[in-house]
Protein backbone atom coordinates (compact mmCIF):
# COMPACT_ATOMS: atom_id res chain seq x y z
CA UNK A 1 0.00 0.00 0.00
CA UNK A 2 0.96 3.09 -0.90
CA UNK A 3 0.17 7.23 -0.97
CA UNK A 4 -0.54 6.45 -4.62
CA UNK A 5 -2.95 4.06 -2.99
CA UNK A 6 -4.54 6.54 -0.57
CA UNK A 7 -4.77 9.16 -3.17
CA UNK A 8 -6.52 7.19 -5.90
CA UNK A 9 -8.66 5.61 -3.25
CA UNK A 10 -9.78 9.32 -2.17
CA UNK A 11 -10.51 10.08 -5.79
CA UNK A 12 -12.83 6.80 -6.11
CA UNK A 13 -14.68 8.02 -2.83
CA UNK A 14 -14.74 11.74 -4.23
CA UNK A 15 -16.35 10.66 -7.21
CA UNK A 16 -18.81 7.97 -6.17
CA UNK A 17 -18.99 8.36 -1.83
CA UNK A 18 -22.04 10.45 -2.21
CA UNK A 19 -24.11 8.07 -4.43
CA UNK A 20 -22.47 4.84 -2.97
CA UNK A 21 -23.98 6.30 0.32
CA UNK A 22 -27.11 6.47 -1.23
CA UNK A 23 -27.52 3.25 -2.23
CA UNK A 24 -26.82 1.87 1.49
CA UNK A 25 -29.15 4.23 3.31
CA UNK A 26 -31.65 3.18 0.53
CA UNK A 27 -31.43 -0.44 1.83
CA UNK A 28 -30.61 0.48 4.87
CA UNK A 29 -32.97 3.48 5.97
CA UNK A 30 -30.12 4.45 8.54
CA UNK A 31 -27.65 7.21 7.97
CA UNK A 32 -25.04 5.42 10.47
CA UNK A 33 -25.18 2.01 9.20
CA UNK A 34 -25.20 3.41 5.26
CA UNK A 35 -21.91 5.48 6.47
CA UNK A 36 -20.92 2.42 8.23
CA UNK A 37 -21.18 0.61 4.80
CA UNK A 38 -19.73 3.46 2.55
CA UNK A 39 -16.88 3.27 5.09
CA UNK A 40 -16.40 -0.59 5.06
CA UNK A 41 -16.14 -0.74 1.27
CA UNK A 42 -14.23 2.02 0.25
CA UNK A 43 -11.36 0.82 2.97
CA UNK A 44 -11.77 -2.62 1.98
CA UNK A 45 -10.03 -1.27 -1.43
CA UNK A 46 -7.27 -0.78 0.46
CA UNK A 47 -6.77 -4.26 0.95
CA UNK A 48 -7.26 -4.77 -3.29
CA UNK A 49 -3.48 -5.35 -5.02
CA UNK A 50 -2.56 -2.46 -6.73
CA UNK A 51 -2.92 -3.91 -10.11
CA UNK A 52 -6.58 -4.83 -9.72
CA UNK A 53 -7.43 -1.24 -9.70
CA UNK A 54 -6.76 -0.82 -13.35
CA UNK A 55 -8.66 -3.90 -14.39
CA UNK A 56 -12.06 -2.58 -13.13
CA UNK A 57 -13.67 -0.27 -16.05
CA UNK A 58 -16.71 -0.06 -14.32
CA UNK A 59 -15.88 1.69 -10.85
CA UNK A 60 -19.64 2.82 -10.65
CA UNK A 61 -21.36 -0.20 -10.59
CA UNK A 62 -18.19 -2.01 -8.73
CA UNK A 63 -18.70 0.15 -5.92
CA UNK A 64 -22.39 0.01 -6.08
CA UNK A 65 -22.33 -3.97 -6.40
CA UNK A 66 -19.93 -3.65 -3.15
CA UNK A 67 -22.18 -1.48 -1.50
CA UNK A 68 -25.24 -3.52 -1.64
CA UNK A 69 -23.76 -6.64 -0.87
CA UNK A 70 -22.41 -5.15 2.11
CA UNK A 71 -25.46 -3.88 3.17
CA UNK A 72 -27.27 -6.98 2.80
CA UNK A 73 -24.07 -8.45 5.11
CA UNK A 74 -24.93 -5.42 7.73
CA UNK A 75 -29.02 -6.52 8.18
CA UNK A 76 -28.15 -10.48 7.94
CA UNK A 77 -25.41 -9.55 10.15
CA UNK A 78 -28.17 -7.52 12.52
CA UNK A 79 -31.03 -9.61 11.90
CA UNK A 80 -32.00 -10.08 14.97
CA UNK A 81 -32.13 -6.26 15.46
CA UNK A 82 -33.64 -5.59 12.63
CA UNK A 83 -36.80 -7.73 13.27
CA UNK A 84 -36.68 -5.30 16.72
CA UNK A 85 -35.98 -2.45 15.42
CA UNK A 86 -39.05 -2.34 13.02
CA UNK A 87 -41.81 -1.28 15.23
CA UNK A 88 -39.53 1.33 16.95
CA UNK A 89 -38.74 2.55 13.74
CA UNK A 90 -42.04 2.79 12.58
CA UNK A 91 -43.13 4.60 15.59
CA UNK A 92 -40.31 6.91 15.71
CA UNK A 93 -40.37 7.88 12.08
CA UNK A 94 -44.28 8.19 12.60
CA UNK A 95 -43.09 10.73 15.62
CA UNK A 96 -41.07 12.95 13.24
CA UNK A 97 -42.45 13.20 10.67
CA UNK A 98 -44.65 16.21 9.16
CA UNK A 99 -46.91 13.68 7.68
CA UNK A 100 -47.07 11.13 10.14
CA UNK A 101 -49.31 8.48 8.79
CA UNK A 102 -47.60 9.04 5.37
CA UNK A 103 -44.17 8.35 6.30
CA UNK A 104 -45.21 5.61 8.68
CA UNK A 105 -46.51 3.76 5.89
CA UNK A 106 -43.28 4.13 3.94
CA UNK A 107 -41.54 3.11 6.90
CA UNK A 108 -43.70 0.07 7.26
CA UNK A 109 -42.83 -0.47 4.06
CA UNK A 110 -39.09 -0.28 4.25
CA UNK A 111 -38.70 -2.46 7.37
CA UNK A 112 -40.74 -4.74 6.05
CA UNK A 113 -38.66 -4.79 2.82
CA UNK A 114 -35.12 -5.26 5.00
CA UNK A 115 -36.42 -8.09 6.60
CA UNK A 116 -37.64 -9.63 3.11
CA UNK A 117 -34.33 -9.12 1.72
CA UNK A 118 -32.58 -10.53 5.29
CA UNK A 119 -34.33 -13.94 4.58
CA UNK A 120 -32.84 -13.88 0.78
CA UNK A 121 -29.83 -15.89 -0.65
CA UNK A 122 -27.28 -12.99 0.32
CA UNK A 123 -26.52 -13.25 -4.05
CA UNK A 124 -30.28 -12.74 -4.93
CA UNK A 125 -30.62 -9.95 -3.06
CA UNK A 126 -27.76 -8.13 -4.60
CA UNK A 127 -29.14 -8.88 -7.93
CA UNK A 128 -32.13 -7.98 -7.06
CA UNK A 129 -31.23 -4.58 -5.43
CA UNK A 130 -28.99 -3.81 -8.34
CA UNK A 131 -31.41 -4.61 -10.87
CA UNK A 132 -34.73 -3.03 -9.25
CA UNK A 133 -33.61 -0.21 -7.25
CA UNK A 134 -30.09 0.60 -8.97
CA UNK A 135 -31.43 0.22 -12.42
CA UNK A 136 -28.51 -2.06 -14.00
CA UNK A 137 -29.09 -4.25 -16.86
CA UNK A 138 -28.58 -7.75 -16.81
CA UNK A 139 -25.82 -7.67 -18.71
CA UNK A 140 -24.50 -4.90 -16.38
CA UNK A 141 -25.05 -7.20 -13.65
CA UNK A 142 -23.69 -10.44 -15.15
CA UNK A 143 -20.76 -8.49 -15.21
CA UNK A 144 -20.19 -7.70 -11.77
CA UNK A 145 -21.40 -10.54 -10.25
CA UNK A 146 -19.53 -12.60 -12.18
CA UNK A 147 -22.62 -14.67 -13.99
CA UNK A 148 -24.12 -14.95 -17.31
CA UNK A 149 -26.60 -12.47 -18.38
CA UNK A 150 -29.40 -15.61 -18.45
CA UNK A 151 -28.48 -16.59 -14.86
CA UNK A 152 -29.13 -13.18 -13.67
CA UNK A 153 -32.76 -13.52 -15.54
CA UNK A 154 -33.29 -16.79 -13.32
CA UNK A 155 -32.21 -15.14 -10.40
CA UNK A 156 -34.53 -12.41 -10.69
CA UNK A 157 -37.31 -14.21 -11.61
CA UNK A 158 -36.64 -16.67 -8.83
CA UNK A 159 -36.13 -13.89 -6.06
CA UNK A 160 -39.00 -12.08 -7.52
CA UNK A 161 -41.62 -14.77 -7.05
CA UNK A 162 -39.99 -15.24 -3.49
CA UNK A 163 -40.36 -11.36 -2.71
CA UNK A 164 -44.04 -10.99 -3.87
CA UNK A 165 -45.10 -14.25 -1.90
CA UNK A 166 -43.23 -12.88 1.22
CA UNK A 167 -43.94 -9.03 1.03
CA UNK A 168 -47.98 -8.29 2.21
CA UNK A 169 -49.33 -5.25 0.19
CA UNK A 170 -47.39 -2.29 0.89
CA UNK A 171 -48.56 -0.11 3.36
CA UNK A 172 -48.22 3.12 1.68
CA UNK A 173 -49.12 2.79 -2.20
CA UNK A 174 -51.47 -0.16 -1.59
CA UNK A 175 -53.28 1.99 0.34
CA UNK A 176 -53.00 5.05 -2.30
CA UNK A 177 -54.18 1.69 -5.09
CA UNK A 178 -57.04 1.53 -3.09
CA UNK A 179 -58.27 5.80 -3.03
CA UNK B 1 -40.41 1.17 -18.81
CA UNK B 2 -39.69 0.51 -15.13
CA UNK B 3 -37.74 -3.11 -14.64
CA UNK B 4 -39.88 -4.36 -12.69
CA UNK B 5 -42.69 -4.35 -15.56
CA UNK B 6 -39.61 -6.17 -18.04
CA UNK B 7 -39.25 -8.52 -15.51
CA UNK B 8 -42.82 -9.81 -15.41
CA UNK B 9 -42.47 -8.66 -11.11
CA UNK B 10 -46.36 -8.96 -9.87
CA UNK B 11 -47.40 -6.11 -10.00
CA UNK B 12 -50.11 -5.87 -7.07
CA UNK B 13 -47.38 -5.61 -4.81
CA UNK B 14 -44.11 -5.85 -5.89
CA UNK B 15 -43.71 -2.43 -7.55
CA UNK B 16 -45.25 -0.57 -4.75
CA UNK B 17 -42.42 -1.83 -1.94
CA UNK B 18 -40.06 -0.80 -4.81
CA UNK B 19 -41.40 2.30 -5.08
CA UNK B 20 -40.97 3.19 -1.10
CA UNK B 21 -37.93 1.66 -1.45
CA UNK B 22 -36.22 3.52 -4.45
CA UNK B 23 -37.82 7.15 -2.97
CA UNK B 24 -36.26 6.28 0.23
CA UNK B 25 -32.74 8.89 0.30
CA UNK B 26 -31.23 10.55 2.97
CA UNK B 27 -31.13 14.27 3.07
CA UNK B 28 -28.33 16.22 1.54
CA UNK B 29 -27.49 17.68 4.84
CA UNK B 30 -27.07 13.96 5.65
CA UNK B 31 -25.00 12.83 2.58
CA UNK B 32 -22.88 16.20 2.71
CA UNK B 33 -22.10 14.46 6.63
CA UNK B 34 -21.37 11.22 5.32
CA UNK B 35 -19.01 12.41 2.67
CA UNK B 36 -16.91 14.45 4.86
CA UNK B 37 -16.39 11.53 7.20
CA UNK B 38 -16.34 9.20 4.42
CA UNK B 39 -12.89 11.21 3.10
CA UNK B 40 -11.83 11.56 6.69
CA UNK B 41 -11.82 7.81 7.24
CA UNK B 42 -9.86 7.81 3.91
CA UNK B 43 -7.40 9.92 4.95
CA UNK B 44 -6.07 8.65 8.53
CA UNK B 45 -6.56 5.23 7.81
CA UNK B 46 -3.49 3.80 8.62
CA UNK B 47 -0.57 3.58 5.65
CA UNK B 48 2.48 1.91 6.46
CA UNK B 49 5.18 3.18 8.98
CA UNK B 50 6.51 5.90 6.39
CA UNK B 51 10.06 6.80 6.01
CA UNK B 52 11.70 8.37 8.43
CA UNK B 53 11.87 11.89 7.29
CA UNK B 54 15.95 11.54 8.24
CA UNK B 55 16.61 9.38 5.39
CA UNK B 56 14.76 11.25 2.76
CA UNK B 57 15.86 12.87 -0.10
CA UNK B 58 14.10 15.89 -1.93
CA UNK B 59 13.33 19.20 0.32
CA UNK B 60 14.54 17.82 3.78
CA UNK B 61 18.07 17.44 1.57
CA UNK B 62 17.78 20.55 0.18
CA UNK B 63 17.23 21.54 4.00
CA UNK B 64 20.29 20.39 5.25
CA UNK B 65 21.68 22.80 2.98
CA UNK B 66 20.50 25.51 3.57
CA UNK B 67 22.22 27.85 6.10
CA UNK B 68 21.95 31.46 6.21
CA UNK B 69 25.33 33.28 6.40
CA UNK B 70 25.49 36.65 7.96
CA UNK B 71 25.10 38.38 5.02
CA UNK B 72 21.98 36.17 4.42
CA UNK B 73 20.99 37.78 8.30
CA UNK B 74 21.00 41.03 6.37
CA UNK B 75 18.27 40.10 4.06
CA UNK B 76 16.06 39.51 7.13
CA UNK B 77 13.72 37.92 4.55
CA UNK B 78 15.79 34.36 4.73
CA UNK B 79 15.10 34.11 8.18
CA UNK B 80 10.93 34.16 8.16
CA UNK B 81 10.89 32.24 4.89
CA UNK B 82 14.03 29.54 6.33
CA UNK B 83 11.52 29.60 9.08
CA UNK B 84 8.28 28.96 7.64
CA UNK B 85 9.88 26.36 5.60
CA UNK B 86 11.99 24.14 8.03
CA UNK B 87 8.89 24.54 10.01
CA UNK B 88 6.83 22.40 7.42
CA UNK B 89 9.27 19.68 6.28
CA UNK B 90 11.80 18.92 8.80
CA UNK B 91 9.38 17.98 11.63
CA UNK B 92 10.49 14.58 12.13
CA UNK B 93 7.99 13.33 14.80
CA UNK B 94 6.00 10.30 14.37
CA UNK B 95 2.77 11.42 15.92
CA UNK B 96 -0.18 9.46 13.70
CA UNK B 97 -0.04 7.43 10.17
CA UNK B 98 -1.99 10.85 8.57
CA UNK B 99 0.63 13.72 9.71
CA UNK B 100 3.43 11.86 9.17
CA UNK B 101 2.11 10.91 6.05
CA UNK B 102 1.56 14.64 4.96
CA UNK B 103 5.53 15.24 6.13
CA UNK B 104 6.38 12.33 3.77
CA UNK B 105 4.32 14.05 0.92
CA UNK B 106 5.44 17.44 1.17
CA UNK B 107 9.49 16.14 1.38
CA UNK B 108 8.47 14.31 -2.23
CA UNK B 109 7.50 17.44 -3.48
CA UNK B 110 9.08 19.24 -6.91
CA UNK B 111 8.75 22.68 -5.92
CA UNK B 112 6.90 24.60 -3.30
CA UNK B 113 5.14 27.97 -3.04
CA UNK B 114 3.34 29.98 -0.64
CA UNK B 115 1.80 33.46 -0.22
CA UNK B 116 1.62 34.88 3.85
CA UNK B 117 0.96 37.51 5.56
CA UNK B 118 2.76 38.24 9.22
CA UNK B 119 0.52 39.82 11.53
CA UNK B 120 1.32 41.69 14.89
CA UNK B 121 -1.24 42.49 17.54
CA UNK B 122 -3.64 41.81 15.22
CA UNK B 123 -2.36 44.11 12.72
CA UNK B 124 -0.68 43.15 9.51
CA UNK B 125 3.05 43.91 9.77
CA UNK B 126 4.86 41.34 6.29
CA UNK B 127 3.86 39.95 2.95
CA UNK B 128 6.13 37.15 2.20
CA UNK B 129 6.49 35.41 -0.81
CA UNK B 130 8.77 32.14 -0.98
CA UNK B 131 8.92 29.76 -3.88
CA UNK B 132 11.38 26.58 -3.46
CA UNK B 133 12.35 24.54 -6.63
CA UNK B 134 14.19 21.34 -5.94
CA UNK B 135 17.07 20.85 -5.33
CA UNK B 136 18.86 24.11 -4.75
CA UNK B 137 16.85 27.13 -5.81
CA UNK B 138 14.99 29.36 -3.27
CA UNK B 139 13.59 32.80 -3.88
CA UNK B 140 11.76 35.11 -0.71
CA UNK B 141 9.83 38.15 -1.25
CA UNK B 142 9.51 40.39 1.66
CA UNK B 143 7.08 43.60 1.89
CA UNK B 144 7.00 45.27 5.36
CA UNK B 145 3.53 46.80 5.34
CA UNK B 146 3.80 50.45 7.54
CA UNK B 147 0.92 52.16 8.76
CA UNK B 148 -1.82 49.26 6.39
CA UNK B 149 0.75 50.42 3.13
CA UNK B 150 2.21 47.79 1.67
CA UNK B 151 6.65 48.80 1.23
CA UNK B 152 8.17 47.43 -2.10
CA UNK B 153 9.89 44.29 -1.14
CA UNK B 154 12.97 43.12 -0.11
CA UNK B 155 13.97 39.77 -2.20
CA UNK B 156 16.57 37.05 -1.29
CA UNK B 157 17.44 34.61 -3.98
CA UNK B 158 20.17 31.07 -3.41
CA UNK B 159 21.29 28.59 -5.25
CA UNK B 160 21.72 26.22 -1.75
CA UNK B 161 24.32 24.06 -3.97
CA UNK B 162 26.75 26.93 -5.08
CA UNK B 163 26.49 28.35 -1.83
CA UNK B 164 25.64 31.55 -3.64
CA UNK B 165 22.58 34.20 -3.35
CA UNK B 166 21.67 37.66 -4.13
CA UNK B 167 19.75 39.81 -2.32
CA UNK B 168 17.49 42.77 -4.51
CA UNK B 169 16.41 45.68 -2.83
CA UNK B 170 13.75 47.21 -5.20
CA UNK B 171 13.07 50.17 -3.52
CA UNK B 172 16.66 51.53 -3.76
CA UNK B 173 17.70 49.46 -6.65
CA UNK B 174 20.17 47.45 -5.01
CA UNK B 175 21.59 44.01 -6.20
CA UNK B 176 24.04 42.34 -3.27
CA UNK B 177 25.33 38.94 -3.98
CA UNK B 178 25.83 36.67 -1.43
CA UNK B 179 27.73 33.87 -0.44
CA UNK B 180 27.50 31.38 2.37
CA UNK B 181 28.62 28.45 3.94
CA UNK B 182 26.81 25.08 5.03
CA UNK B 183 26.03 25.04 8.61
CA UNK B 184 26.90 28.15 9.63
CA UNK B 185 23.97 29.32 11.70
CA UNK B 186 24.51 32.03 13.79
CA UNK B 187 23.62 35.66 13.26
CA UNK B 188 20.19 34.95 12.44
CA UNK B 189 17.79 37.99 12.87
CA UNK B 190 14.44 37.86 14.37
CA UNK B 191 15.35 34.99 16.26
CA UNK B 192 12.42 34.97 18.25
CA UNK B 193 10.62 33.16 15.35
CA UNK B 194 13.07 30.59 15.84
CA UNK B 195 11.45 29.10 18.93
CA UNK B 196 8.25 28.08 17.12
CA UNK B 197 10.64 26.51 14.17
CA UNK B 198 12.04 24.01 17.26
CA UNK B 199 8.69 23.76 18.41
CA UNK B 200 7.66 21.95 14.91
CA UNK B 201 10.86 20.13 14.47
CA UNK B 202 10.92 18.55 18.00
CA UNK B 203 7.20 17.81 18.13
CA UNK B 204 5.95 14.64 19.34
CA UNK B 205 2.60 15.29 20.87
CA UNK B 206 -0.92 14.76 20.25
CA UNK B 207 -2.35 16.21 16.68
CA UNK B 208 -5.50 17.07 16.41
CA UNK B 209 -8.00 16.45 13.66
CA UNK B 210 -10.42 19.35 12.71
CA UNK B 211 -13.05 19.09 10.71
CA UNK B 212 -12.30 18.89 7.38
CA UNK B 213 -13.88 21.48 5.27
CA UNK B 214 -14.09 23.32 1.55
CA UNK B 215 -11.14 25.88 1.08
CA UNK B 216 -11.31 26.99 -2.54
CA UNK B 217 -13.19 24.07 -3.92
CA UNK B 218 -10.77 21.72 -1.98
CA UNK B 219 -11.97 19.65 0.03
CA UNK B 220 -9.34 19.64 2.95
CA UNK B 221 -8.97 17.76 6.18
CA UNK B 222 -7.33 20.33 9.05
CA UNK B 223 -4.78 19.33 11.70
CA UNK B 224 -3.50 21.47 14.90
CA UNK B 225 -0.80 21.26 17.31
CA UNK B 226 0.04 23.15 20.03
CA UNK B 227 3.67 23.78 22.43
CA UNK B 228 5.25 26.53 23.76
CA UNK B 229 2.89 29.12 23.19
CA UNK B 230 2.22 28.24 19.84
CA UNK B 231 -0.59 26.93 17.94
CA UNK B 232 0.03 25.61 14.58
CA UNK B 233 -3.06 24.66 12.23
CA UNK B 234 -2.58 22.66 8.52
CA UNK B 235 -5.53 22.31 5.94
CA UNK B 236 -4.10 19.60 3.93
CA UNK B 237 -5.86 19.10 0.49
CA UNK B 238 -7.58 15.15 1.26
CA UNK B 239 -6.42 14.30 -1.98
CA UNK B 240 -2.96 15.27 -2.96
CA UNK B 241 -2.08 15.21 0.91
CA UNK B 242 -0.49 18.40 0.28
CA UNK B 243 -0.48 21.23 2.70
CA UNK B 244 -2.77 24.23 1.01
CA UNK B 245 -2.99 26.74 4.27
CA UNK B 246 -1.34 27.23 7.10
CA UNK B 247 -1.66 29.39 10.31
CA UNK B 248 0.30 30.29 12.84
CA UNK B 249 -0.48 31.78 16.14
CA UNK B 250 1.25 32.60 18.76
CA UNK B 251 -0.04 32.50 22.51
CA UNK B 252 -0.44 36.03 23.70
CA UNK B 253 -0.83 35.29 27.30
CA UNK B 254 3.19 33.99 26.94
CA UNK B 255 4.19 36.72 24.94
CA UNK B 256 4.93 40.29 25.15
CA UNK B 257 2.97 40.53 21.65
CA UNK B 258 0.32 38.26 19.92
CA UNK B 259 2.05 36.85 16.16
CA UNK B 260 0.14 35.18 13.33
CA UNK B 261 0.88 34.29 10.55
CA UNK B 262 -1.28 32.40 7.50
CA UNK B 263 0.15 31.58 4.10
CA UNK B 264 -1.42 29.64 1.43
CA UNK B 265 0.29 27.01 -0.03
CA UNK B 266 0.88 25.55 -3.43
CA UNK B 267 3.30 22.63 -4.64
CA UNK B 268 4.63 20.53 -7.39
CA UNK B 269 3.52 23.60 -9.49
CA UNK B 270 6.37 24.64 -12.43
CA UNK B 271 7.92 27.73 -11.77
CA UNK B 272 9.69 30.06 -13.88
CA UNK B 273 13.08 29.51 -14.30
CA UNK B 274 13.27 33.44 -14.36
CA UNK B 275 12.67 33.82 -10.69
CA UNK B 276 16.01 32.17 -9.44
CA UNK B 277 18.23 34.37 -11.69
CA UNK B 278 21.38 35.15 -10.10
CA UNK B 279 22.30 37.92 -11.82
CA UNK B 280 21.24 41.56 -11.17
CA UNK B 281 18.55 42.79 -12.75
CA UNK B 282 18.30 45.03 -15.41
CA UNK B 283 18.48 48.81 -13.39
CA UNK B 284 19.81 47.75 -10.12
CA UNK B 285 22.92 48.92 -8.84
CA UNK B 286 25.12 45.96 -7.95
CA UNK B 287 26.71 46.04 -4.53
CA UNK B 288 29.43 43.45 -3.34
CA UNK B 289 29.50 42.32 -0.12
CA UNK B 290 32.79 44.76 1.14
CA UNK B 291 31.18 47.43 0.06
CA UNK B 292 28.29 46.97 2.51
CA UNK B 293 30.59 46.01 5.40
CA UNK B 294 32.48 49.14 5.03
CA UNK B 295 29.51 51.18 5.04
Amino acid sequence: MNSEMKVNIAKLAQKYGRTVFQSAYRILNDTHLAEDVVQEVFLKLFKKPTESFDQISNWHGYLKSMTISTAIDQLRRHKRLAEEMINDELQQNAERAEQPLQQALIQADLAQFKNALVNMHPQDAEIFCLRHIEGYSYQEIAELVNMKSNAVGVCLHRTQQKLSKQLPESQFFGEEKHV
Amino acid sequence: MSSYQQDNVNESTLPNWLNSVQQNEASIEQEDEAQMRLMQAIELYEVEKVQSPKNSAGILAWLKNLSPTRQVSMAFSLAMAAVLTIGLTVSTSFVTPAFAQIQQTIMQASSMHYRGTMLNNGEASMEIVVYFQQPNKVRIETSPILAGSRQEAITTILDTQAGKGLTLISQAKIAMPLEFAANEKSGLPQEKFLNWVDTIINYEGDVTTLSAKNINDVFANGYEIYENGMTITLWVDSISQLPISLRVVSDSKNKQSSFEFYADLRFNDELNEDLFDLNAQEGYQLMLPEQDDES
